[in-house]
Formats: structure tokens, sequence, C-alpha cells
């Protein structure tokens, strides 16, 4: 038997698979099985066959599905592929990887220029690389490590040393955790300087003449020339080196000292409020330095910790629209927080308004549709009552506006389209929730227009009246709600509108203190002559 | 003379210059009173002293001005017993025995519930004109009623028994009321009783005396409980611990369930109680719900005799309080429908000036606001008033002259015509101005359904200042497009929410959330385009641009002054940017540090863009104050505690 079948026949394998299809959102039953495939498998190498192969990478790949925000396993994954040579793999599997860390993880560049540095021979395009990293995480607080690799590299594949120094004064001014590494290397690099017309490498010509009086050509005796001016250079690199010191210590003090978790776990990992609380005020701090990058980068930061939660994809999503105006990164970041946050209701709702901004209806109603599947096509099994309520809502503003509806009738003269009526009703009718019926039926008032009133009045409150099984009816709300109904109705005269009220919705209440005050109050407010009618 | 006047007058106009001058202690210390004050009213006391010492025989003027001060105090406070006996001691000086007497009649009728001055009153009755008896006689049953109840009336009951026993009337009466009363002394009485039966040898009267009495000694030991823990029994400027308040409330409220039959002993606890708590809403409130309880209102003189009580409450209850008046309100209106005339002109009569009294000197905006509508309600009711068993069109030609009634009140009320005579126009004011508009365009628009008019006046009123802060106001107009569908002027409303409309946060969300719903529900998606890209149009023309409905409306939320336009502003400001406080403040908000900055810093631009041409030397700001400590901004003391008023 070859090693394939010996896995698939063995008994733990069948276990450790079940149990891993069985709960694909728990990730230990995924890791017990990528464990005990890659031990059976072992050793991996090039003489591996394919059908243990295929198993593993489909494992990978199934586990990645579920938790596409491990970046660590997207490392090994690609690594796996590295060590069995197959380099577009690795590429493929880094690139896919980046594409869902929105190009923002600093865990993945920094795996993967270091397999690049080695396998990349074309210097132009592995720097090409290295500047997209740049523009990505460059100005992450860790970022530390991706610049010393970066100067590194070009030490290493430049004929000059031009860049290196560019980059590397770039750097001093970058408050990163690892800092002063930097203006180590800086101020050794002042150390080193023999000559003059080295001089250029740190500062510019025109500065060095005009600021900070060096000729570069000075003509006479050098040795205490040169000493003067690595002074002056190092003076200024100094004063670099106090500001951003004390910015570096701000962020620390402040913020990053507390940030208990960088990455990723899974929906068991449950965090306390208050590292919410630190991420959100570390985001605003930075949103207030006005640097869109590193914005961007500990958003992106505070989203994969948190990718459980809602709480950053909204406050993403209202900083893309608020300040950057860009409606399609944030519809791009909502569908992904979509996915991965455990609570959906306020993203639906924002990226349904977002939907709707870009004038994208049928994408929205794929959504509410998909939304619907996952209530088994009843959505009013739904526990959330303002997730049904915006289902409703963005759902009739979707048949509002389209010409060739989907939604049978007429419109008009039901109010709503009939099946989103059906869903209303079954509502009501279910026992208790007496909040949410009460928001509900607040709700439907919004509909009434000239010609509905009568539909309005025959399909949700005298169907209340008929169908409640509770004691719905002696709570007060609905009882000001009808009458409110009845009194707006601008085809009924005054008088008619009175005489209906009084004679033939109070009779039918029940009287009781909840029922008597609000009634009382509606009557007060606009059939005051009759409130005395009410006590009889 | 009427009281307000009498506050206002100066007690020196009167006097000699020379006197004046001579006097300048006592004529500084008077210019000086501060009548809210106890210590500066003791002041001026010990100040008449002094000058009376000064001067043992007065002339006129000094008695006069004397008299002022005094009348200007117990008007204000009657029931500071302690000055009106020495008014009564200095009148005694100034002009003798007979206005002495009246001075200390006047004492019991403005502070009737005083034993104190009740005992000086027929003491001096008693002892000066013994032959008035009739008069006395009258007069100690008026104060059995009032103050014969009270715990330590035992002096007034002494004074009495004495009284009777010298002019041989008989005491078994006033023996048999006294035992059953819970008095301090009640043992004394008692036995003074049973030695006055046992002299008449009637040992059946005796056995029942005793058994009275036993009676009545169990009652005391009940209330003592409560009577013991009373430390201030009198009335004083400065505030009662709240522990004695609780005392009597318990106090009463273990009378009302355990001996609801002794009314007259509940209502003397009552009135007791609200000689320290006269200013405590809280026991007014306990005293009318039970007086409310007992009294029957059909008949007149009783419902006289319980607004008399209200009224008596909302004279001295602070202007700060409401509840007690909306009671008397609550009180009127339950009763209007209960009475016919001529009950309901007492009632209507009472109503207005109640509403007129908490318009004058009510400070609360939403105060004033309910008060205009109980107002109007009840003007509705009674003037007004259509019954829906009508022909209906009598029912709308009431409705009609209801409008056109507050039409000219709020048009005279406007072009500051104001006929005093007529009670809305009175209480017109600009702080419940908006009911009286909002009830107007109420009935034009739902019940006379003029959508013409109804919009008329919407324009017209939504200019005046008045109306500009007024939510009820605004929400009408919010109803009213709503049902009209105009989302054209939905979408200005909104928008102006929070810039040109100024109304609270609260009100804003409210109208902002029901307005997302409603725009959801009501328009579509191409209506929506449409109007998106006209703004977008019009926010190249101009920058302050309306806000979209759909998307935009929620950051509005809890962020009324919100606007795209704003994160722009700040843009444009770039530069300035560092300057602000909330740049200073960033990460630590109170704390303001002008923490160091590279102005020209380079970590925006890509290496790549550097093509091999190195930056120039970085520039600073703020680079001396790098040692700086950050500055705490201390923003209780600054906008709290010293803030000018």
């Amino acid at each position: 038997m070859d090693k394939y079948s010996t896995i698939i026949n063995s008994e733990k394998f069948s276990t450790l698979s079940l149990n891993a299809t069985t709960y694909p959102k728990s990730l230990v039953n995924w890791e017990n099985l990528l464990n005990y495939l890659i031990k059976t498998a072992s050793p991996i190498n090039k003489t591996i066959d394919g059908n243990t192969l295929r198993l593993i990478t489909s494992i990978y790949e199934s586990l990645l599905f579920n938790f596409p925000y491990l970046e660590n396993y997207h490392v090994d994954y690609a690594l796996l592929e590295y060590k069995l040579g197959n380099i577009s793999s690795f590429h493929k599997i880094f690139k896919r990887a980046l594409y869902l860390h929105n190009n923002r993880s600093l865990v993945l560049w920094i795996s993967y220029l270091k397999i690049c540095n080695e396998i990349v021979i074309d210097t132009k395009q592995l720097f090409k690389k290295y500047e997209t990293a740049e523009r990505y995480i460059g100005l992450h607080y860790h970022s530390g490590v991706f610049w010393m690799m970066y100067l590194d590299l070009l030490k290493l594949r430049c004929k000059t040393n031009q860049k290196y120094f560019i980059v590397l004064r770039k750097i001093l001014e970058i408050p990163l955790h690892s800092f002063s590494n930097f203006y180590a290397l800086w101020l050794s690099r002042i150390d080193d300087i023999r000559d003059l017309s080295e001089l250029t490498y740190f500062i510019a010509e025109d500065d060095l003449l005009k600021k900070l009086k060096i000729n570069k050509h000075y003509s006479g005796r050098k040795g205490p020339y040169l000493k003067e001016a690595k002074k002056a250079i190092k003076k200024f690199t100094k004063e670099l080196y106090m500001v951003i010191q004390l910015h570096v210590l701000e962020r620390y003090n402040l913020f990053e000292s507390k940030l208990i978790s960088q990455y990723y776990t899974s929906t068991d990992t449950l965090y306390p409020d208050v590292q919410i609380q630190t991420w959100s005020k570390y985001i605003d701090y930075t949103i207030e330095l006005e640097i869109p990058d590193l914005i961007e980068i500990n958003f992106q930061r505070a989203l994969i910790t948190f990718a459980n939660y809602e709480f950053f994809w909204i406050k993403y999503a209202k900083w893309l629209i608020n300040v950057s105006d860009n409606l399609i990164s944030t519809k791009h970041i909502l569908i992904q927080g979509l996915k991965s946050s455990t609570k959906k209701t306020k993203i639906i709702k924002l990226l349904s308004q977002v939907l709707i901004s870009l004038n994208e209806i049928d994408t929205l109603d794929n959504i509410l549709q998909e939304l619907d599947n996952l209530y088994q096509n009843d959505i009013t099994l739904c526990e959330d009552d303002e997730l049904f309520w915006d289902y409703i809502e963005f759902g009739i503003f979707i048949a509002n506006s389209s010409t060739k509806s989907r939604y049978g009738g007429d419109m008009r003269s039901l109010m709503m389209p009939q099946e989103f009526l059906d869903m209303i009703q079954k509502r009501l009718r279910l026992p208790d929730h007496i909040e949410e019926k009460n928001k509900i039926i607040h709700n439907i008032l919004l509909l009434q227009s000239k010609e509905n009133t009568k539909i309005i009045e025959d399909n949700i409150f005298k169907y209340v009246l008929e169908n409640t099984k509770d004691d719905y009816l002696s709570h007060g709300q609905f009882w000001q709600d009808y009458c409110h109904l009845i009194f707006f109705d601008s085809n009924m005269s005054y008088i008619e509108k009175r005489q209906y009220i009084v004679k033939q919705i109070w009779p039918k209440i029940p009287k009781n203190d909840s029922t008597l005050k609000l009634t009382r109050e509606f009557s007060n407010r606009y059939l005051p002559e009759d409130t005395q009618l009410l006590d009889i | 003379m009427p009281k307000k006047i009498l506050s206002q007058q100066d007690a020196l106009a009167g006097l000699d210059a020379a006197f004046i001058k001579e006097n300048q202690d006592f004529v500084k210390t008077y210019q000086n009173m501060n009548l809210s004050d106890i210590e500066s009213l003791n002041t001026i006391l010990k100040a008449i002293d002094l000058l009376l010492k000064t001067y043992s025989k007065p002339n006129d003027k000094i008695k006069n001005a004397i008299e002022i001060i005094f009348k200007q105090i117990l008007s204000r406070y009657p029931l500071l017993f302690g000055y009106w006996k020495k008014f009564t001691a200095i009148e005694y000086q100034f002009h003798g025995l007979e206005t002495s007497l009246k001075t200390i009649e006047n004492a019991t009728e403005a502070f009737p519930y005083s034993i104190d001055l009740w005992c000086d009153y027929l003491k001096v009755l008693i002892t000066n004109y013994p032959k008035e008896s009739k008069l006395i006689q009258d007069k100690i049953n008026t104060a059995k009623k009032l103050i014969g109840w009270q715990f330590y009336s035992h002096p007034f009951w002494d004074l009495t028994l004495d009284y009777y026993a010298k002019n041989g009337i008989d005491l078994s009466e006033s023996y048999y009321q006294l035992i059953s009363i819970p008095l301090h002394q009640y043992a004394k009485y008692i036995t003074a009783f049973k030695k006055l039966l046992s002299a008449r040898k009637s040992d059946t009267e005796i056995k029942k005396v005793d058994s009275l009495g036993k009676q009545n000694q169990v009652l005391v030991s009940q209330i003592w409980r409560y009577e013991s823990a009373i430390k201030q029994n009198y009335f004083n400027l400065t505030p009662l611990p709240p522990t004695e308040i609780t005392n009597w409330s318990s106090y009463i409220q273990y009378l009302i369930k355990s001996h609801p039959d002794k009314w007259q002993l509940i209502e003397s606890v009552f009135e007791r109680s609200l000689i320290p708590c006269s200013y405590v809403e809280g026991i007014w409130i306990k005293y009318l719900q039970w007086k409310e309880s007992i009294t029957k209102t059909s008949d007149l003189k009783n419902l006289n005799s319980i607004i008399e009580l209200y009224e008596r409450g909302c004279r001295i209850i602070p202007e700060t309080e409401h509840d007690f008046r909306y009671m008397f309100l609550q009180f009127l209106e339950e009763e209007y429908k209960l009475h016919e005339q001529p009950g309901r002109t007492l009632i209507m009569n009472a109503f207005s000036k109640c509403v007129k009294n908490i318009v004058m000197v009510c400070p609360y905006r939403a105060d004033q606001i309910k008060t205009m509508k109980f107002y109007l309600r009840m003007l509705k009711k009674s003037q007004f008033f259509s019954s829906i068993e009508m022909p209906s069109k009598e029912i709308l030609s009431k409705q009609t002259a209801y409008s056109k009634y507050l039409e000219i009140s709020i048009n005279n009320y406007m072009l500051k015509k104001v006929d005093h005579s007529i009670i809305l126009e009175d209480l017109l004011n600009d702080r419940n101005l908006s009911v009286a508009v909002v009830e107007l365009i109420k009935t034009t628009w739902l019940i006379l359904k003029s959508t013409l008019q109804t919009r008329k006046y919407f324009n017209q009123f939504s200019k005046h200042s008045a109306l500009k802060e007024s939510t009820e106001f605004w929400q009408l107009y919010y109803e009213f497009e709503k049902s009209t569908k105009n989302f054209v002027r939905l979408n200005s409303f909104t928008n102006g929410l929070g810039t040109d409309i100024l109304l609270p946060t609260s009100f804003i969300n409210n109208i902002l959330n029901d307005y997302k719903s409603f725009y959801l529900l009501n328009s579509n998606i191409s209506q929506y385009q449409t109007s998106k890209n006209g703004q977008s149009a019009a926010r190249l023309a101009d920058s302050s641009t309306a806000l979209d409905p759909v998307l935009d409306i929620g950051f509005k939320i809890n962020n009324p002054g919100w606007s795209r336009s704003m994160h722009n502003a700040r843009k444009v400001n770039k530069a300035d940017w560092y300057k602000s406080s909330q740049y200073k403040e960033n990460g630590h908000p109170g704390i303001i540090s002008d923490r160091p900055q590279i102005t020209n810093t380079i970590i925006e631009r890509p290496s790549k863009s550097f093509k091999n041409v190195l930056p120039g030397l970085p520039t600073f700001r703020n680079l001396e104050k790098i040692n700086q400590s950050g500055n705490f901004r201390d923003y209780y003391s600054e906008e709290v505690l010293n803030s000018k008023p």
C-alpha cells in the first residue's frame, strides 16, 4: 500500500477529517488534521507522491478558505510549495495572501521578500517588489525588519551607495520601534567618512554649502575641516533623533505597549473590551496625524486582529466614506467584513447603503437573497429584529426601484409586495417580542400615503387584532399607532376620522394603565374634547 | 398695600436727613438687607433694638419706618413667629394696647397654625378685654380647630380650661374632647378630668374616661416614634435636613394608613409639617392627595376650599418646582367635566389664574410649553367644545372658530398688539408661542384640512425666531412634508438640521433615523440617483451641499454639524492643522503639548521618487519645546468654577 492509501484508510484520518468538515469554523480541528497529515507524510520532499501532496494542499486551501487571515498558514503553505520547487505556486500563494490582506501584512511581505531575495534574479523586478512593500507597510510601527532587509539588498545589489543613503535617510524620519538601529547605522557611516567628497552621501551638496557652510572642495587642510563637518552632520542627526524618539515613545507609551495581540487567531479568542478601546483610540490618534498610509496600515492591523468583530470594519468603512470619499474601497472592505465578522447586522446595513449610493442595486438584491438563504429561505426566523427590518426596508426600496420587478402585483394597491407583507404578518404573529412588534407597526406608518390607509388598516392593524395570540393588545403603543393611522388619513373628513376613532377603535381597547395612558396621550393631542369618553 | 409694591418700597424714604446722617449704621444695615438670608434679617432686628434704645421716644417718622421694615419681612415670611412677637411688642411701645392687639390678631391670621401666637393673642384678649366674652369664645373655638390637635398644644388647652373654669363654663365637654387627642401632656388632663368627675361622684364616667385614656395612651406612644424624631418644628430660611422631611413623610403615611378616621389629627400633622417644610413640594402633594381623597367636590364649598388650599401651595412652593402646580391643573381639568355652571366658572377662573402664574414665574422652557398645552386643551374643551354627537356642521364651526381665535391671538402677539383681557394673548410669550402656533397649524391641516393654508402658515412662522428652536414646530413640519412625500423639501430640511435649524441632538437623531427609514420605504433608486447627481453638480458650484439621504445621513446622527465639506475644509487648512487644540491634545485629551515636528518630512515619499537625489536637511518646528512637559488644561475650573454668569 502506498502512503496515500495508508493515510486515507487510517481511522485517525477519517475521524480528524470528519471533525474538520463537520465544524469547519473550528480552527483546532483543521490544525489537528493538518499536523497529522504532515507528520504522516513526512519527510516531505520532491519524492512525495502526487495524491498525498494534493491532499495536503487541499487541506491548506480549505483551512485558508475558512480562515483567510491566518498569515502564518499562508506562509507555511507557500513554503511547502517552495520546498517542492513549485515556484509559480509559491508566488501565487503569496500574492493571493497579500491580496486578502489588502497588501498590508508585514509578516507576509517579510516572509515573501526573504525568499524572493534568493530566487528573483532580475534586480529591477526584485526592487519593484520592495517598492510595493514600502508603499503598503513602510510606515508600520514594526517595519524595522523590512527596512533592514531593504538596506541589505541595496548594499548587495546596487553599484553605487547613493540609493542606500537616500533610503536610510528616509528611514531616520519614520517613527519605528527599532528606530535607534538605523541611527546607529547612520552614525557609524558618518564615522567611516574618509574624504570630504563622501559628505554628499549624507547631505546634498547645495545644503552642505549653504546651510552648513561646508565646502566639499575645500582646499585647505582637510583633516580638521572634515572633523568639523562630521560634527555638523551629527548635530542635525541628533535633533532628528530627539524628535523621532519623542514620537516613538508617544506611540509606544500610549498605545503600542498596550496591544496584547497583533495577529488573527480565531473566533474562540475573545478580547477584553479595553483592547478594542485602545485600538480605536490609536486609530483616532493616527487619523489626526493625517498620514493616509499610516492610517490605512493601522486600520488593517486592527482589522486582522479583530476580524471577528464588526467594530473595526465599520470604523474603517466610515473613514473611507467620510474622509477619502472612496466608495469602491468601502464596498470592498465591507464585503470582507461581512465574511469575517460574527455580527453582521450593521455591516449589512452600511454595505446596502453604499451599494445604493454606487447604484449597484443588483448586488444589493443578491446580498439580500443570500441573507434570506442564510435563514433557510425564511428571514422571519432570524432572531435579530434589526436585521429583519433592514431586510424589509432595503427589499422594499429594491421593489420600488425595479420596473420589471420580480415581485408581482400592483405596488400602489398593496403598499408593499405581497411576500414582504407575508413576512411582516408572520413576524407580528410571534408571541411576545412586544418591542419589536411595536417598532414594526410604528415603521409601517411611514408607508402611509393618500391611497393606502385602508390597506394598511386591514393588513396590519385588523390582522393583528384577529391573529394575536398573546397579550400584545393590552399594550398601549399599538392603539396609539392605530388612532394615529386613522387620524392622518387624508381621504377621510375630520368628522369621519373622529367618529371612527371614538366609536370604532376605542371600544375595542382593553382598558388598563398602559393602553389608557397612551390613548389618552393621543386624545389630548388630537381630540381633547373626547378624552373623557375614554374613561367610560 | 399690595405685597409687591410693599417689598419694593424704601422704608427710610420718609426719614429726616439729619436722622439718616446720624444713624448711618442703621441705614446701611437696612440697605444691605437680604431677604433670603436669615442672618441679615436678624441683624436688622438688632439694629432696630439699638435704635430704639437711643430713641426711647421715637417720632412718627421713625415709627413708620420701623413698621414698614417689619411688614416687609413678615409679608414675605409670615411663618417667622418670633418676628411677629417682636413686632407686637414694638407696636405696644409705639401706639399702645389697641394697635398691638390688632397686630397680634393679624399674626394669627397670617400664621394660623402657631400655638405661640394664639396663646399670646388670647392672653391679651382675656386679660385686657374680659368683658368681650363672645369674642373670646369665638376666638377660642377658631383656635381649637386650627391648633387644638397639635401635639404640643397644652399651653393653649391650659389657657382655655382656665378661662372656662373662671367663667363658669362646663369643662366636661372640653375634657372629653381633650382626652382623645394625642397630646404630649395627655396624662395630666386625664388626671384632672378624673378629679373633676370624682368630685361629682360619677363612677361610670370615670370608667369611660379610663378606657378612653388608655386608647389615647396607645396612640400617643405610637406617634411618639415620629414626634421624638422632630428636631426642628419651626420655620427657617436655611434648608431642612433631609432626615426631618423623611420623618414627617413617614409620620403622615403612618397616620393615613393606620388612623384614617382621625382626619383632624392628620390635617393637624400636615399643617404642622408645612411649617418647617413649607417649601417641600412632596409634602404639599401628599396633603392635597389626601385632601382630595376625603372631600366630596360636588359641593361647591368643598371644591372652593380645595382650590384655596391648592392656591396657598402654589404661592409658597418655589417656582423651580412644578409637579404640584400640574397636579392642580390636572385636578381642575378633571373637575371641569364633572361640574355644571357655576362650578365651571369657579374652576376656569382658578385654572387661568394658575396658568398665568406658572407662565409668569416658571423659569423652565419645558414647563412653559407644558402649561400652554394644558391651557389650550382646557380652552378647547370649554370655550370651543364640540361633542361628537353634535351635527357635523356645528362641530366644524366650533373648530373653525377655535382656529380663528388662535390665529388672532398669535398675530396680535407677533404684532405686539396684545389685548391683556384675552387670556390667551396675555399668556403668550416667546417660549410658549410655539405651542399655540403648532395647535393652529395642526387644526388647519388635520381638522380643517386646508393644505394650502397649512403651507402658508409654515412659511410665515418658520421665519419667527421663537419658532426656530421649537422641536414641536419642526416635528409637525416634518410630519407634514412626509405626508406630502416631498423629498426635495424633506432633504433640504434634514440637511439644515444642526446647521440652520438648531435643535437638541437627540431630537435631530430621532428625525434622521425616522427619515432614513421613510426614504427607503418610499423612494427608489432612480429618484435617488437623480437627486444625487443633481447634488454633485451643485457641489461643484456651491460648497454647502445637500445630504445624501441614504448614506450621509448616518454620519449626522450624534454629530449634527457634520457635513461633507467639513473634512475638505480641514484639508485646506492642513498647513495650520498643528495649531489646533485637536492636534495638540491628540492621544491625550486635556493635555496640550506642542510636540516637535519635522516640517518637511519625507516619510510619505516613496524612495523611488527621490531619483537618486538626496532630500534636503530636515527642518523642525517646536524643537525648543522638546523638554517641556504637557500643559494640563483644567476645563472644570475654567468653565465651571471660574465662569462668569
